[in-house]
């Protein structure tokens, strides 16, 4: 049975939690309203980076499966619910007119700041796997594809080839349901994982650090506003006119050109300055690299200093990032 | 007469609404065998013992 929803604001945010973000995703459910499985899911390379017709359709035929198992269980019981149009920021967002689903984020996040329970970590939702060390096969993407070495997926022994059934206590057969799993799981500590190799099933528990959820949110409509734009320009440094100033050939150093921008000029930047970075980062970087370095790193209101050199000089500047 | 044209043109400045208010992707949905109605999916699904595949996709 197919069923297509066009505006999200009707629906219980409690059954349809997802990537907000996406224009596009999937559920499989049973008639009583329990989520057999997820679809979708992608990262900052492009919408459909995830997806395909032949993952779709494995991730379909599991939740057959799991349907055609489930049918004697008790139906889950029915909670209040989570209607976005009911949020107070919304109203005042949106005037009461449609809610995009991107528009959701936008107004948790606001409800957080006014009741002062916003934080910096909300912001990464939704992790790829890569984040612990797996890749999976974009075709069966539960199947690991590739470990990296001396990840955390790495230090339980998992391996190519394995099919992960579990994550957090909870069953994945998709890249949606490991990033909703991985979104469910906590900001530091252990996260459960199950797997099967060879028909045996083996468990272990993935050992995360604060900052493990940190992904590019560079394609995330929810947060475009949130994502600086250092309104510094130029041309990279020749590898001699690097080397004349005891810099590395592939360091980052680009020369500020004029006319400035208002904003740079605020922030103490004049036009010939050779800029170097920001912080204490030692940057292997072109100046198109480092203005996205600094959009997929830092957030409007972070507090940097802006390396650079002025007339021989080494020079910080103290800056507020903005957008 | 001046009734005729008067319900005529109601008529289509009526058609002309409900039109624009669904975009093209909404109006070829049911068209292509899905449904717009959650509720009606899990009814039927429920009849005929068959799962639900449910898209939400922002209509723009």
């Amino acid at each position: 049975m197919r069923v297509r929803l066009l505006r999200i604001q009707q629906y219980d945010l409690n059954v349809f939690e997802f990537d907000w973000d996406l224009t596009w995703a999937v559920f499989f459910m049973h008639p009583d309203g329990k989520v057999l499985g997820r679809y979708g899911g992608r990262d900052a390379s492009g919408a459909d980076s995830r997806n395909s017709l032949v993952g779709l359709r494995y991730a379909m035929e599991a939740a057959i499966h799991t349907h055609a198992a489930r049918a004697e269980e008790p139906a889950p019981k029915a909670r209040k619910p989570f209607l976005i149009g009911q949020v107070p920021t919304a109203k005042r967002m949106t005037g009461g007119g449609c809610i995009h689903c991107h528009q959701i984020k936008e107004i948790l996040r606001a409800q957080d700041k006014e009741q002062g329970t916003w934080d910096r970590d909300k912001l990464w939702t939704y992790p790829l796997p890569e984040n612990v060390g797996i890749r999976f096969e974009k075709d069966r993407e539960n199947v690991v594809e590739t470990i990296e070495k001396s990840s955390s997926a790495d230090r339980i022994g998992l391996k190519p080839g394995d099919v992960v059934e579990k994550i957090h206590g909870l069953d994945v057969r998709s890249c949606a349901d490991v990033q909703y799993a991985f979104h469910k799981a906590p900001v530091a500590g252990e996260i459960a994982v199950g797997w099967k190799r060879d028909g045996k099933l083996l468990e272990g528990k993935l050992v995360v650090a604060a900052g493990w959820k940190k992904t590019n949110i560079t394609w995330r409509p929810s947060m475009l506003d949130l994502l600086p734009a250092l309104t510094v320009y130029g041309d990279d440094l020749t590898a001699e006119e690097k080397q004349a100033l005891g810099l590395g050939a592939a360091q980052l150093a680009f020369r500020q050109k004029d006319p400035v921008h208002s904003r740079a000029q605020a922030m103490g930047v004049r036009a010939g300055d050779v800029i170097l970075g920001v912080d204490d980062e030692k940057l292997n970087l072109t100046v198109d690299g480092f203005l996205g370095y600094m959009r997929r790193n830092y957030l409007v209101g972070d507090r940097v200093i802006l390396r650079l050199i002025r007339d021989g000089k080494r020079l910080d500047l103290p800056v507020k990032l903005s957008n | 007469m001046r009734r005729t044209l008067f319900f005529a043109v109601l008529a289509s400045f009526t058609f002309a609404a409900t039109s624009f208010a669904q975009t093209a992707a909404s109006r070829m949905a049911p068209g292509k065998g899905w449904l717009n109605d959650l509720e009606r999916g899990k009814a039927l699904a429920a009849k005929t013992g068959k799962p639900l595949m449910v898209v939400i996709r922002c209509d723009p």
